[in-house]
């Protein structure tokens, strides 16, 4: 099976604008709503025949949306060892391989500080062509750092 | 009788509320545009596989359907905190006989997700009141 299978898939990509919708509305306190009932019932419609592996990987991404807003974790900075495997995901996001680059990004969330993972995250969801989600990830690392002028321009 | 999931709201008595709108326990029917089964001409359960959809766990619910509540187990939940999660049954996730008008079949191309349909085509009224039936079977499940 393709390595963009996830990404490939209609239903999947719906599922996932929707969610970030979603995890706006839950930012904004606007979700214990009769629209946030509608909305959610929106999502089954979007849900269609999703795989088993696509389900799970939906859901570790609606985790990632929760780093969007609140207090970020403290993070270290990474070792050479992480590095390398920091190296991996921005091989994967470069083959395409957008899942597997999320979750090498979560394997390794504690050798990185919350403003990078964020940035890291944004950069993935440019490259899959989700320009709403990655801006949100790009504000959020913005948020985090905001002294950092390399997430000032991404 | 095979164990199954579903997330649902929760009724004043504790129980699940039963109805044919979404998260409850009743299937929406046709015109509604989500609507969970199909009709034939005689208003009768079209036997296609469609009903209540239900799963092995409730962790293999989308997002949206996991109350926000449960973020410490699952933290990706984003649904409303509205919903419960309950569980009816005790045997291995199978498709098989939930009751003598009831049965489980599983989902094409997933495994641990399946629906909740009648056994014979019976009366999209006859179909909610089997459904309604079942509501002191399921308790609350969330661990």
């Amino acid at each position: 099976m393709p390595v963009q299978r996830f990404f490939d898939n209609p239903h999947f990509l719906a599922y996932v604008r929707l969610l970030h919708r979603l995890h706006l509305m839950i930012r904004e306190n606007a979700d214990e709503t009769p629209a946030g009932e509608a909305f959610r019932e929106q999502m089954d419609q979007a849900a269609g025949s999703l795989l088993p592996e696509e389900v799970d990987c939906l859901n570790a991404i609606s985790a990632d949306f929760y780093t969007l807003s609140g207090a970020p974790w403290e993070g270290q900075p990474a070792p050479p060892a992480a590095r390398a495997e920091l190296q991996k995901v921005l091989d994967a996001r470069d083959a395409g391989d957008y899942v597997t680059a999320l979750d090498l990004l979560r394997q390794n969330q504690a050798c990185c500080d919350a403003a990078a993972m964020a940035y890291m995250r944004g950069r993935i969801w440019s490259a899959a062509g989700e320009n709403e989600i990655a801006a949100d990830f790009f504000r959020r690392a913005k948020e985090l750092a905001p002294g950092n002028c390399n997430y000032g321009f991404a | 009788m095979p164990t199954i999931f579903r997330t649902m709201k929760r009724a004043n008595d504790g129980l699940r509320v039963v109805g044919s709108n979404a998260k409850e326990l009743g299937v929406r029917c046709p015109p509604n545009p989500n609507a969970d089964i199909e009709l034939d001409t005689n208003d009768c359960v079209v036997l296609n596989g469609k009903g209540l959809s239900v799963a092995a766990n409730w962790r293999y619910f989308l997002a949206h359907l996991i109350p926000k509540r449960l973020k410490p187990l699952f933290p990706g939940a984003a649904g409303s905190n509205t919903l419960a999660c309950y569980r009816t049954g005790t045997g291995v996730f199978a498709a098989g006989p939930l009751s003598n008008a009831l049965s489980v079949v599983l989902k094409s191309g997933n495994p641990r997700a399946g629906n909740i349909v009648p056994n014979q085509g019976v009366h999209r009224d006859q179909f909610q009141a089997d459904l309604a039936a079942t509501r002191n079977q399921w308790t609350v499940d969330e661990t």
